[in-house]
């Protein structure tokens, strides 16, 4: 991957600090321009709350708060589960939905606190056609290899919202999609037991 | 390199048995993640290479890291990448992108000279970062499909083109005509700790998924062949984003 080693890491200062730097891109169509601004906005909500120094205990609540406004979480959960949903009760929706944001805010907020002394610059937007629009960022961290993260916006909820992320090519919900599969499987099918794996987790 | 690059080979007594793979099987489907025809004997291996990263090559890699300050980390890191140069020069040239080949040898001769045997990055900052090559991504853009997943004893994952690229590697190494064994011992070394390295800055991402997921076989799998395919496509392909919302 390519190297690492930033210049500031080359004059040996660990300082870490980092600066939400957007490219001047040209001008897009809105869509586009809508799902990177939402993109912009949410890295630097995520890296102000990462370097606020709160305890675990209050970090992965707001990080879950963070993914409620900016990702569309019942569409990403529902998307995950896969048929098991059409056989859910309304209840059990909202509850594994409910578990699920949770666990999901630890599990990529743990990641995403190793982020703290980066920078994250968004490199490119792409029209995915009815996928969305793919915001490219680039993650850099002194004496580190970049980190390439892409967000996937759609629209179709109504709004510019996050439903996938996309680190180093490797799709959190294909990943989650096998996760939440081998859960059901070790609760034998059961969406409850389900739940109480995902709530053991968050 | 690829994400999970930590898990690459330090086996090579796997070498000979890879070499016999050189004819990959081809997937039904080359997007699939689940295609894995091997997987029973994989997950055997597996389950002794979570076991190993546990209790050794984690716990190890950890200590060389809090103990070794990163500048010199990274500096074994620009050493090895500077003296891997040459070998992509030929594999750029094999794959008919000379462009590439160019460029890689700017970067050598620049780190080379001016960042000191390749210690330092000079290159980076001036537009020429480090791009990872191998006679795997000769092959793919030969056209040769990358086979079923196999997870090697200690080597981690791969697919049959990659593991067969792999032993290839070595032999397409121009160095290994060139240098003295004792430098290419070096180099070897200086691989060595930069797999501890690497295994040393992604420890949270591996520790999750080695040791925290609900099926880390599966999950390693899914990852390595994403993070590889787009690796060779130098980006995400917008084709594979899926429409989330459709039933």
């Amino acid at each position: 991957m390519p190297n690492k080693t930033t210049r500031r890491a080359l004059l040996g200062t660990g300082l870490g600090l980092a600066a939400l730097a957007l490219l001047p891109l040209p001008a897009r169509a809105q869509p586009e321009a809508r799902a990177q601004a939402l993109v912009a906005q949410l890295s630097a909500e995520a890296l102000d709350l990462i370097r606020s120094g709160r305890p675990e205990s209050q970090l992965y609540p707001e990080f879950e708060r963070l993914l409620a406004r900016y990702g569309d979480m019942p569409a990403v959960a529902q998307a995950t589960l896969g048929p098991p949903w059409r056989s859910a009760s309304d209840a059990q929706r909202r509850a594994y939905v409910a578990s699920f944001q949770s666990y999901l805010a630890r599990k990529y907020g743990q990641q995403f606190r190793e982020f703290r002394q980066a920078e994250i610059t968004i490199a490119r937007v792409r029209d995915a056609g009815r996928a969305g629009v793919l915001v490219e960022t680039v993650v850099r961290r002194p004496g580190q290899a970049d980190v390439s993260v892409g967000w996937q916006v759609s629209e179709q909820s109504g709004a510019p919202r996050v439903v996938n992320i996309i680190i180093e090519g490797i799709s959190m919900i294909a990943t989650e999609r096998a996760e939440i599969g081998a859960m059901l499987e070790a609760a034998r099918g059961s969406i409850d037991g389900l739940i109480q794996t995902l709530r053991a987790r968050a | 390199m690829p994400i999970l690059s930590s898990f690459r080979p330090v086996a090579l007594t796997a070498l000979a048995a890879v070499v016999a793979l050189a004819a990959c099987t081809p997937s039904p489907d080359p997007a699939s993640l689940d295609w894995d025809p091997f997987e029973a004997r994989n997950r055997q291996t597996h389950a002794r290479n979570v076991a190993f990263d546990r209790a050794a090559f984690g716990p190890v890699s950890r200590a060389y890291g809090r103990t070794v300050p990163a500048p010199v980390r990274s500096g074994i890191s620009n050493f090895r990448e500077n003296w891997l140069l040459p070998h992509h020069t030929v594999q750029y040239l094999l794959q008919g992108r000379p462009g590439l080949a160019v460029q890689t040898t700017g970067r050598f001769v620049i780190n080379t000279v001016v960042g000191i045997a390749g210690i330092l990055d000079p290159a980076t900052p001036i537009g020429i970062p480090y791009r990872y090559t191998s006679v795997d991504e000769t092959m793919h853009v030969w056209g040769v499909p990358e086979g079923a997943y196999i997870e090697m004893p200690l080597g981690g994952p791969g697919t049959e083109r990659d593991w067969s690229g792999w032993a290839l590697d070595f032999v397409a190494d121009p160095l290994i005509f060139v240098l003295p064994p004792a430098a290419f011992n070096t180099l070897l070394a200086a691989g060595g700790l930069d797999l501890m390295n690497e295994r040393y800055t992604l420890d949270p991402t591996i520790n999750a998924l080695l040791h925290e997921s609900a099926d880390s076989y599966t999950a390693l799998r899914i990852s390595y062949l994403q993070a590889a395919r787009a690796r060779l496509a130098d980006g995400v392909d917008l084709d594979l984003l899926e429409d989330i919302y459709a039933e």
